[in-house]
């Protein structure tokens, strides 16, 4: 379950999925969004996405910034900011401006940074 | 001309002292207008109609939830027809159990809600629509054994039980949340969404049940309604 720091971004959500849900399908929102349960599919929003420690997605996931802690199959394209933390376990390729990664995360796939704010896969010089 | 429609249950004996005090008020206050008392034989859209026609202004619905329901559906209905797009609907709630949609305008009880008549002060209101019905306060599910499906590209299902809800909100969205007793609440905004509960039947305004598959959206149509100043919107 989420701390009091990520308590404090759950109330700006306006997506919020808990962890007895299950979504399938495209799933794209335009403001924060919040995943507790279990997606397959996609995943998009143009806001912040927190995928908690108990979520389960099987899907491609783009974000302008996001906090892992889950699980997530499938490939990761964030435009600023990706943080990792320590729970979460990624099997996939991650396209990512900045990028921070707890101890203990389990990343399986190729991480490649790209300028900030671009969604196309554009390389660093 | 003020037009009160009469559920057929406020012409109970047990209502005759309520019904007498809401007739004193309403002298009192100079809101006298017509009744109309339902029963099996006329129905309620074809008695409002009548009224509109021979010059009603505002519409009040006497009795539970359900019959504020049908009254905004048969003004939003007639309203469409041209007869006249913007009277309002007020409401005076007759019995204890009738208090959802009344708290939501504003009105804690018989008496004030005369004094909100005679206010009149009026709010132009979005609807919601389920199906062909309009809604003006939310829709309610059990969890168990329903899908639902969203702007239709995604499905969700939910493993525990609880209640699903709908609500209009006041800047024109609607937003499902999805309460459960063990874990955190669910909540997003939508613009299409169906809903299939082949055991459960779907509550409207907690005034009256219908049965699944339901479509719901944003309605077009908008509706006047006389509020309260604690009105929750």
């Amino acid at each position: 379950m989420f701390n009091k720091e990520n308590n404090s971004t759950i109330k700006n959500a306006e997506t919020i999925i808990g962890p007895s849900i299950k979504v399938k399908g495209n799933f794209h929102g335009q403001g924060n969004m919040i995943i507790e349960g279990i997606v397959e599919g996609n995943i998009k929003t143009t806001g912040f996405l927190l995928v908690g420690d108990k979520s389960k997605i099987t899907a491609n996931v783009e974000a302008k910034n996001a906090k892992i802690a889950g699980v997530i199959n499938g490939n990761i394209k964030i435009q600023e900011f990706l943080e990792i933390k320590a729970s979460a376990k990624i099997f996939g390729d991650i396209e990512v401006a900045n990028i921070s990664i707890e101890k203990g995360a389990i990343i399986n796939g190729k991480v490649t940074m790209i300028k900030e704010g671009l969604s196309q896969n554009v390389k660093e010089k | 001309m003020h037009v009160y429609i009469y559920d057929s249950f406020v012409n109970e004996k047990k209502n005759n002292s309520i019904v007498a005090k809401i007739e004193t008020r309403i002298t009192d206050l100079g809101l006298s207008g017509k009744i109309i008392r339902l029963n099996i034989v006329n129905s309620i859209f074809n008695a409002i109609e009548n009224e509109i026609k021979k010059g009603a202004k505002t519409i009040i619905a006497v009795g539970g939830d359900k019959i504020f329901n049908q009254t905004v559906n048969a003004v939003v209905k007639l309203s469409k027809l041209s007869l006249n797009n913007k009277i309002p609907v007020g409401f005076i709630p007759v019995g204890k159990k009738n208090i959802f949609i009344a708290n939501i305008l504003g009105i804690e009880d018989t008496e004030m809600a005369c004094d909100i008549l005679s206010a009149r002060m009026i709010k132009r209101v979005n609807l919601g629509k389920i199906n062909d019905l309009f809604f003006v306060s939310n829709i309610s599910v059990n969890t168990k054994g329903t899908i639902i499906e969203i702007d239709q590209s995604y499905t969700m299902e939910i493993f525990e039980n609880g209640l699903i809800s709908v609500i209009n909100l006041p800047n024109k969205k609607l937003e499902l949340i999805i309460k459960t007793k063990k874990t955190n609440n669910s909540s997003l905004l939508f613009k299409n969404l169906q809903i299939v509960n082949k055991k459960s039947d779907i509550i409207v305004d907690n005034a009256f049940n219908i049965s699944s598959p339901v479509k719901i959206k944003t309605a077009k149509e908008k509706i006047d309604l006389i509020v309260g100043k604690k009105r929750k919107f």
